[in-house]
């Protein structure tokens, strides 16, 4: 029996012993004092040393300089306390031709016989993977971080062209207007019908172009900068609009129906100008009645954003053309029957786009006159 | 023969078509003016001075000065005008096309007597012209 146990413990240690020899992983055992005692062979595959060139150097010989520092703290710990176990502890090992390898550590220490016990993994290919992937997403980063900032200084280049292009151009039209002033007052007389036509024809010309400039400033000057919200009544911005209106209410005899509108959370100013350009569009295109202007607020069903609806019973605005008014310098009449610039509801669409909701043009139900929809994100307190 | 003094004012203005639209709306609203036109800053301040070119310059009773010009510019021929202790008693009034709010701020930290942004008309040019003239050769008492 005994014989039979003997030869059983000696089957199981040569089973262990070649399972120490064959392992792909590292397996080492140390001593407290610093010194590698027993090495399988991957030690000599993966550094490039023989197994007694590493028993005959203290271990941290072998470590790179700059994790020596924490080797050793982790090797302190070992020391210092039985059965510690070190787990995901990452170092790196000079390789015998000066490169160095990186290794994962598992190891215990077992203070009754003096050995810390380990198993190290060369990491150094998924170590490259992972350096090779962080340093593409740092790239990637900056990258998209230049673009946006390219972007948004291109933009403003646009911006600030446009309102040099429109503020320079005013220079040469005034000189060609008043000069063909000067010259239809001065010879109108002697000049004849068809001469003074042309003239006619070139005033007209450089009004309606002035007016286009005159937008073009209005829009690039009126940069719309990020909205400064803060919580803020409608109600009241609405209500100072119409007090600036006040003349022109009256002397249109506009009828105005709005209550409670809600507390928004929005820039006061940009809301106001939405306001002041939905109310003077509505005062402007009546028609033959006078003005007659409906303003709701109701929460979302998601409750995420208050709608407004500014209803008017005017003139109102072919289905086809209801999404290419708020265009830039778009107009739909001419400058005669309505002036203006066609810059109003382009505002409107820039600043109710800038808090992050919609505006649009609905399809009335019943009767005449427009119906503008826009949304605020942003629930009431 | 009596022939009263015609009254000399200083035009500071690069562009010809602008300086002779003032030259048509002042001879309108005030023909007893004497124009004197120069082109750029250099020249203002040197006509001011009776300097080389200009030894027989008049001391204007105003300036009229146009913001943008090539060279030593508008806000600097304001700023020598007003540093200087003998001319800083001529009126200066600014003829500008910029809306800008910092223009306007500038030239009025920097003692312009005035600024008038031009009209895209002429015929609104020449009423703004016309009451310039009344205020400062009608109603104020000259400094000198």
């Amino acid at each position: 029996v005994a014989e039979a146990l003997v030869m059983k413990t000696a089957h199981q240690s040569d089973a262990r012993s070649l399972f120490f020899d064959l392992s792909l992983d590292m397996l080492c055992i140390a001593n407290l004092e610093g010194y590698f005692i027993d090495l399988n062979p991957s030690w000599e595959r993966v550094l490039g040393y023989s197994l007694d060139e590493l028993k005959a150097t203290p271990f941290i010989e072998f470590v790179h300089p700059d994790d020596r520092q924490k080797t050793l703290r982790e090797a302190q710990l070992l020391a210092d306390e039985d059965f510690h176990k070190t787990l995901h502890f990452e170092n790196r090992y000079r390789h015998k031709d000066g490169s160095y390898r990186h290794m994962l550590w598992t190891s215990q220490s077992d203070h009754k016989n003096r050995r810390i016990y380990a198993l190290a993994r060369d990491v150094t290919f998924e170590r490259s993977l992972r350096d090779q992937l962080e340093f593409l997403n740092r790239t990637l980063e900056q990258r998209v971080i230049a673009r946006t900032t390219e972007l948004a200084r291109s933009n403003r280049d646009l911006e600030q062209f446009a309102y040099i292009a429109a503020h320079d151009l005013q220079e040469p039209l005034r000189t060609i207007s008043s000069f063909v002033e000067l010259l239809s007052e001065e010879s109108h007389d002697r000049l004849p019908q068809s001469s003074q036509e042309y003239i006619h024809f070139v005033l007209r010309a450089a009004g309606r172009m002035r007016n286009l400039l005159d937008a073009l400033l209005a829009f690039s000057r009126n940069r719309t900068p990020m909205p400064q919200r803060t919580w803020v009544s409608s109600q009241e911005i609405v209500d100072a609009v119409l007090d600036d209106l006040r003349a022109q209410l009256e002397s249109s005899r506009a009828r105005i129906e709005c209550r409670d509108l809600p507390k928004i959370h929005a820039d006061p100013a940009q809301l106001r100008q939405v306001f002041q350009n939905l109310l003077t569009n509505a005062l402007k295109f009546h028609g033959d009645q006078p003005p007659h202007i409906e303003i709701e607020a109701v929460m979302d069903s998601s409750g995420a954003e208050w709608h407004f609806t500014f209803r008017d019973w005017g003139i109102g605005i072919p289905e086809q053309h209801r999404k290419s008014v708020f265009d830039l310098l778009k107009r739909l009449h001419s400058q005669d029957t309505y002036p203006g610039a066609g810059i109003g509801l382009a505002i409107c669409q820039r600043v109710i786009e800038a808090h992050g909701g919609r505006i649009w043009i609905g399809t009335p139900t019943v009767g005449t006159g427009t119906t503008f929809h826009f949304t605020i994100p942003g629930a009431s307190t | 023969l009596n022939v009263p003094k015609r009254i000399p004012i200083l035009l500071v203005e690069d562009n010809e078509a602008d300086a002779r639209l003032v030259q048509i709306a002042l001879e309108r609203c005030r023909p007893c003016l004497l124009l004197h036109v120069v082109k750029d800053g250099e020249s203002a301040i040197s006509f001011l001075h009776q300097g080389p070119g200009f030894e027989n310059a008049p001391r204007p009773k105003l300036i009229v000065l146009d913001l943008n010009l090539p060279g030593m510019d508008g806000r600097k021929v304001l700023q020598r005008i007003k540093h200087d202790l003998d001319l800083r008693t001529i009126p200066v009034v600014v003829l500008s096309s910029s809306p800008s709010a910092e223009d306007v701020s500038y030239c009025y930290h920097n003692h312009a007597n005035g600024y008038l942004r031009k009209p895209t008309d002429f015929s609104s040019f020449a009423t703004m012209m016309a009451r310039m003239t009344n205020f400062w050769f009608d109603a104020v008492t000259p400094a000198n």
